[in-house]
């Protein structure tokens, strides 16, 4: 039950990313809500349901976006079997490391989509990436450590949501 | 660091593999996936809408009056302009012009976002059961708006002129010089491929300049607010501030050739 309550928040969280986050905007950069969402499933999840957790972000993402078809879904997917491989190494149930993980994975997948545009012959110059990518990582990271509080507090110790 | 257990590295490479058969078999996955976002996407905008209207209360009303004021002076300026329009609609007859064809429009409402920093683009709630097509060029009542890059039944996908991604061929107004007008990902879009005597100075009204059969000639882009060297010194280029508020877009209208 409580994977299927997160699958729902994530379409909730598209369709927000989509709309009302736009008002959130500060130096034109929202954060990124699928990445947080991947994160928090990489942490609180059994792996194969993060696994699929990031492949629904990722698919929502490509449908909503312009990239070609299946680079959010393989960046995402990647990312969550980074977490999911670090979670078992460190614990990541703490709120200091988890929003420096979410910064590392939001640092990558910024990276990440600029190679690709690059590959894809769309030239973002540098200082338009650095600027994005440094205000979406810690605008990012600090969406994230609201949203991990929230969590902790809807779920009793061992994080299993009250339904 | 990592270890990774050999069964793991291969389910997850298995997993990767299949992800990307589906993505390059299934290309078309995306128009009818993007029809079931169109309602809930609507209902969401509504709200948007209702909670932007109060929270932005005050700066709405102090705009609401200045505009008032303004549309009373453009309302004199039209008569004035229409007098002078009937003018030369006569003379060209006169003078046997090949008059420009008017285009066919379609309003559509902005319904969506892209969710990523990374693109500029919007989603809005007309797709090819209206008319629209893959190409089709977007404006607002202020100037281009961009192009439309994907289309579902129900719902399209426009590519805005401050993607990075998206060129136009523009010249001033004023000079008739011609360049190319990118979007840059921020507020600004960037000229490029000025010569160094060109005759471009700051407050000049950029337009599209017609030379491709995509954009009709003489849509407003934006106006000029620097002027730079670029590094090679060979060119300049122009900083444009666009005519059209991308953050602020409701309607669009789509152009149908």
């Amino acid at each position: 039950m409580r994977n299927w309550i997160f699958l729902l928040i994530v379409f909730i969280f598209a369709l927000f990313q989509t709309t009302i986050l736009d008002y959130l905007k500060i130096f034109g950069v929202k954060p990124n809500l699928f990445l947080i969402s991947i994160v928090l499933a990489g942490i609180y999840f059994e792996w194969r349901w993060a696994l699929f957790i990031s492949l629904f972000s990722g698919i929502l993402g490509d449908i909503l976006g312009i990239n070609r078809f299946g680079i959010n879904t393989l960046i995402f997917a990647l990312l969550c079997f980074l977490v999911i491989q670090l979670n078992k190494k460190l614990s990541l149930d703490n709120y200091f490391l988890s929003s420096i993980v979410t910064f590392i994975c939001a640092l990558l997948y910024a990276a990440l989509t600029w190679l690709i545009s690059l590959y894809l012959n769309n030239f973002i110059p540098p200082s338009v990436f650095l600027r994005i990518a440094f205000f979406e990582t810690l605008y990012t990271s600090i969406i994230f450590i609201i949203l991990q509080r929230c969590y902790h507090c809807v779920g009793d110790s061992n994080h299993r949501l009250i339904l | 660091m990592f270890k990774f257990r050999k069964k793991t590295l291969i389910s997850f490479l298995i997993f990767v593999f299949l992800l990307l058969s589906l993505c390059s078999f299934i290309p078309s996955i995306r128009r009818p996936l993007l029809n079931i976002f169109r309602f809930p996407l609507s209902v969401l905008t509504v709200i948007r809408k209702e909670i932007g209207g109060l929270v932005f209360y005050h700066r709405n009303l102090l705009q609401s009056e200045k505009l008032k004021e303004e549309v009373y002076l453009l309302q004199k300026k039209l008569n004035d302009t229409t007098e002078v329009y009937l003018e030369n609609t006569r003379l060209k007859k006169l003078l046997s012009f090949k008059t420009s064809i008017p285009y066919r429009v379609i309003a559509a409402r902005v319904i969506g976002r892209d969710p990523s920093n990374w693109s500029s683009t919007i989603i809005i709630d007309k797709g090819s059961d209206s008319g629209i097509k893959k190409g089709f060029v977007s404006i607002s009542f202020l100037g281009l708006v961009g192009r439309v890059i994907e289309v579902s039944s129900s719902t399209s996908k426009i590519i805005l002129l401050s993607d990075s991604a998206l060129c136009v061929s523009a010249i001033i107004q004023r000079s008739r010089q011609e360049g190319l007008v990118c979007g840059s990902l921020g507020g600004l879009l960037i000229m490029k491929y000025l010569t160094k005597e060109s005759d471009i100075r700051v407050n000049d009204a950029v337009i599209t300049s017609g030379l491709t059969d995509v954009y009709p000639k003489g849509l407003l882009i934006g106006r000029v607010t620097n002027i730079n060297e670029e590094f090679s010194g060979l060119t300049r280029y122009a900083v444009v501030k666009p005519a059209v508020d991308f953050l602020g877009l409701e309607e669009v209208l789509i152009i149908i050739p």
